[in-house]
């Protein structure tokens, strides 16, 4: 499974192998927190099966989902690289989830060992800093109906990325929680959801978003 | 005016370059050149291959990003002891963004084959450059989770904190920070109209957060 993924799948054989070695089961139940934003980066994370949210807390209550995880998804690599500063969002489990984890002792290891693959997981990142730096430079400009189409087409094009599926993509997640992705009341959301939908974008089920493009 | 020896003690008192080991400063001084260019240069063009990174010693440059309409929008204005580049120079990538000189600049350039050969001899310094992106990372992952997730006059008031933030970590001071950006600029980034912008700034102002100039935001210490 992991060897399917955008990132994984890139990285040496040989370094995919020490991972492997160094990875732990854990299994959450629905709605239990895996990374809490602002505690201590622990480790790294692929989610095997079940879904995740990444949230981040906007103002002083508030949490903003800001990405959808599914099978072969990683998470924790801020903290991870960083060597344990503290969490830039929470990880929460959406249904029971099962993880396979890389502490973050054994990625020091990993890393003491042999300093170049350090760089091999540093692209984990990376590739996500090019996607948040086009969000902020482009989404001021962008109106809502917009802003939603780039969202779901890039959640669709992560997805593709972690789980080496090509056509539509069907992502699990609710009309509330979509409606704090795009900072918009959840009657608006539906109204922009029908738009796309009219346009042949997406498909609307229950809980669910069909991306056809 | 090239000295090395001044360079690095001014570098030095930026928050990522200062925090470096002392081997890796001197190597990066050592293995970079002086570049001056002049206003509406381009430091780094979008979409180019990386070139490398570098530090202004001298004048204000802007980061900016090509929309879709072929507008090139700011997304940052850095001054003295700004570093850029890092994104493409690390993950080999092309460059995500524009950097453009807004005044004279003088800059310190290292080039992306000697960030190359300098990982290359010690790769455990690939990790040290990484910490300059990751702190950026932190940066741009707040601001688009709170793109769309807050009112705009707490938007605004956080996008002017991050900016002066950057500048606060580039070169030190308890001071205020001037972020030269004209109001429609200023409007572009964060989405807001003139008009509204322009309400939201004398609100923050009467709340003595911020002091509005000529084409210049004075946020206070």
């Amino acid at each position: 499974m992991l060897r399917q993924g955008a990132w994984f799948g890139r990285l040496p054989a040989r370094l995919q192998a020490l991972i492997l070695a160094c990875l732990t089961v854990r299994s959450y139940r629905k709605s239990e927190v895996i990374v809490r934003e602002g505690e201590p980066g622990k480790g790294m994370g692929a989610v095997l099966d079940g879904q995740v949210h990444l949230l981040r807390r906007v103002g002083d209550a508030r949490e903003v989902l800001v990405d959808v995880g599914e099978s072969g998804y990683w998470f924790g690599t801020y903290g991870t690289l960083s060597g344990g500063a503290p969490s830039i969002g929470s990880i929460v489990a959406t249904t029971p989830v099962r993880v396979l984890f890389l502490p973050l002792a054994a990625f020091e290891r990993l890393v003491a060992d042999d300093p170049r693959c350090y760089r091999e997981f540093a692209r984990a990142l990376t590739d996500r800093f090019a996607h948040m730096y086009r969000y902020m430079a482009e989404a001021q400009g962008l109106a809502p109906e917009e802003w939603l189409r780039t969202r779901l087409l890039d959640l669709a094009h992560v997805r593709r990325g972690d789980a080496a599926v090509g056509g539509p993509v069907s992502i699990q997640v609710s009309q509330a929680d979509l409606a704090t992705m795009v900072g918009v009341s959840r009657q608006t959301l539906s109204a922009l959801l029908a738009r796309l939908e009219a346009r042949g974008v997406i498909e609307t089920g229950f809980r669910s978003i069909r991306v056809l493009g | 005016m090239d000295d090395r020896g001044p360079i690095l003690e001014f570098l030095q008192q930026g928050h990522w370059f200062g925090a470096l080991d002392t081997a890796l400063q001197q190597l990066i001084v050592q293995r970079s050149i002086v570049v001056r260019f002049e206003p509406g240069d381009y430091l780094i063009e979008e979409g180019s291959p990386p070139k490398g990174l570098y530090a202004v010693l001298e004048g204000r440059v802007r980061a900016t990003r090509r929309l879709m309409t072929g507008r090139d929008a700011p997304v940052h204005v850095g001054g003295r002891g700004f570093w850029c580049g890092d994104y493409a120079t690390l993950a080999g990538q092309p460059t995500i963004g524009s950097t453009i000189a807004d005044t004279r600049v003088r800059a310190l350039f290292l080039s992306a084959a000697e960030f190359e050969r300098i990982v290359d001899e010690e790769p455990r310094y690939y990790r040290a450059f990484m910490a300059l992106l990751l702190e950026r990372y932190a940066r741009v992952f707040g601001s688009v989770a709170e793109l769309h997730g807050l009112p705009s006059e707490e938007r605004l008031r956080r996008r002017l904190e991050s900016i002066a933030a950057v500048w606060r970590d580039d070169l030190p001071t308890n001071g205020p920070v001037d972020i030269r950006l004209s109001q429609v600029e200023l409007a572009s980034m964060v989405g807001l109209s003139r008009q509204r912008l322009s309400t939201l700034l004398g609100r923050l102002e009467a709340q003595g957060l911020i002091e509005v100039g000529f084409r210049s935001i004075r946020v206070r210490g």
